[in-house]
């Protein structure tokens, strides 16, 4: 072998892809030829340098998280791929405690209080990011699968036992058509929430519960008005807001907060919260 | 209704554990192709989704990570293709012949000497920048064959072209990136100029200046003779 064919067989060479016979006869020249043996040491070492410098890093978590959602989504038949921005929604989160420390000296206002008109201290909108009536939403609209499947509310307050730092009862519905699906812990925000899965007829209907805390109330404290509207049916207040299309009520009891949404109209989604029974 | 699934098919869940063990690969590979973090974990995701629906396809024995790179490639140029004709015009202007013999036996012996480690002070910024300025194609097949490791057969699945095609390209980017290296390497003062040492480099010099990827041919006898 010369010079030449040396040159031409190099690439070859140092990938690996060349014959064991052209391997010894490039060799045999290259021992001899230190033209070539420069050339061949610093092909080995431009391909080893770049595999060393150009070496994939680990892919952020969230990467993983996101793709792990898409095939779970993909896995139900849900076409639907959405990106979450974990920095942009805690970044809101960020803003929304922020306010809530500048909200902290006055006096907690409670949307449960008596007085339905009552308007919130101070007119500052929390970024709609950090709205719970959208992350409610949001909730309802993730592929998460539920980690108990039962139509029986019982076997689903017993499976919630312990999970979570309050009693959770599943919600009953005085409607027959409505029915318990299944179950799975959650959260609204930072908040660890009780996640229902409905079926009503061919419709999803989703119940959060989550814990009245002082922040939470002081969040949803920011989402008053204009958006938010006041409705009293039978002896229960009703908060509703529409979101992306969905009405999403919110009731309390016992100083548990249930939100709800489904794919249900407004008048619908109101009655069946109207309708709602709580032990 | 399946939404509500509890438990999850067992295949399923055997893919998925198999597929994410090349997350990071196909991570790192979508940040190269397109530049941009949104969009590479839009690249992933989709590429993720896709091998999911078409895992049926994927012959058992055969090497699933090259799959995945491949439904990535086929992705990445379908969906950024309006991007990819942009860069392509832009880099028509590199297409020219390349320079040839700019480095000496010396260079190339300062260049690799592991001693003195002279290529490592500057592989991180100057490689990158090297690597970048070559066409994508050319990127792309040195970034599979060297940094991923995939076989020439491999890559040119990868990317839907012929053996002889990846050879080339590889072959070029190369040049291309030791000649980078080697001027910014004179320039650095890591290596001598080139000049003194051209009368006794000359065999090494002419024979970079025919060099040519070792053709389809040879390749092909090559591989039959393993």
């Amino acid at each position: 072998m010369d010079c030449e064919l040396a040159q031409r067989h190099l690439d070859a060479y140092v990938d690996g892809e060349l014959s064991p016979t052209a391997v010894l006869e490039l060799e045999a020249h290259v021992d001899g030829c230190e033209a070539c043996g420069a050339h061949v040491e610093f092909a080995n070492r431009l391909k080893r340098t770049l595999r060393q410098e150009l070496a994939a890093p680990p892919a952020p978590a969230r990467v993983q998280a996101s793709v792990q959602r898409a095939l779970l989504a993909g896995e139900s038949g849900s076409t639907r791929l959405r990106r979450y921005n974990h920095a942009a929604a805690w970044g809101s989160l960020a803003v929304a405690a922020a306010l809530l420390v500048w909200f902290g000296g006055r006096q907690v206002w409670s949307p449960w209080a008596s007085g339905e008109t009552a308007i919130p201290p101070g007119g500052v909108q929390v970024p709609r990011q950090a709205s719970i009536y959208g992350d409610i939403v949001s909730r309802h609209q993730e592929p998460e699968p539920v980690e108990i499947d039962t139509p029986e509310p019982e076997s689903a307050e017993r499976w919630f036992s312990g999970k979570l730092g309050f009693h959770v009862r599943p919600v009953a519905f005085s409607e027959p058509q409505v029915r318990l699906v299944g179950a799975r812990l959650s959260h609204v925000g930072r908040h660890r929430a009780a996640k229902l899965y409905y079926d009503v007829g061919d419709r999803r209907l989703t119940a959060v519960a989550f814990e009245a805390t002082p922040e939470v109330l002081g969040m949803l404290e920011q989402e008053q008005r204009p958006d938010v509207q006041v409705v009293r049916m039978g002896n229960r207040t009703v908060r509703y807001h529409r979101v992306h299309g969905y009405t999403v009520p919110i009731i309390e009891h016992n100083g548990i907060l249930y939100g709800f949404t489904g794919d249900l109209d407004e008048r619908r989604m109101l009655r069946l919260v109207g309708s709602v029974q709580l032990r | 209704m399946a939404w509500f699934r509890s438990t999850r098919d067992p295949d399923v869940a055997a893919f998925e554990a198999d597929a994410l063990q090349h997350l990071d690969a196909l991570y790192a590979n979508a940040l190269r192709l397109t530049r941009n973090e949104a969009d590479a974990e839009d690249l992933v995701q989709e590429t993720f989704v896709k091998a999911y629906r078409f895992r049926q396809r994927f012959e058992e024995g055969t090497n699933l990570r090259a799959w995945l790179f491949r439904i990535q490639y086929n992705m990445f140029v379908n969906r950024y293709r309006r991007h990819v004709r942009r860069r392509d015009i832009y880099e028509e202007l590199s297409q020219g012949p390349v320079g040839e013999a700019v480095v000496s036996r010396a260079g190339l012996s300062a260049l690799s000497d592991a001693d003195a480690n002279a290529l490592r002070p500057m592989v991180a910024r100057e490689i990158r920048d090297a690597l970048d300025a070559l066409p994508e194609d050319h990127r792309t097949a040195v970034i599979l064959a060297d940094v991923e490791g995939f076989s020439y057969k491999e890559v040119a699945e990868i990317v839907g072209c012929p053996i002889g095609t990846v050879m080339s390209r590889l072959h070029r980017a190369r040049k291309v990136l030791k000649e980078r290296l080697a001027v910014q390497a004179q320039a650095m003062g890591i290596v001598p100029a080139l000049d003194s040492q051209t009368a006794e480099d000359g065999g090494a010099l002419r024979a970079t200046s025919h060099e040519a990827p070792v053709s389809i041919a040879d390749y092909r006898r090559g591989r039959s003779a393993k």
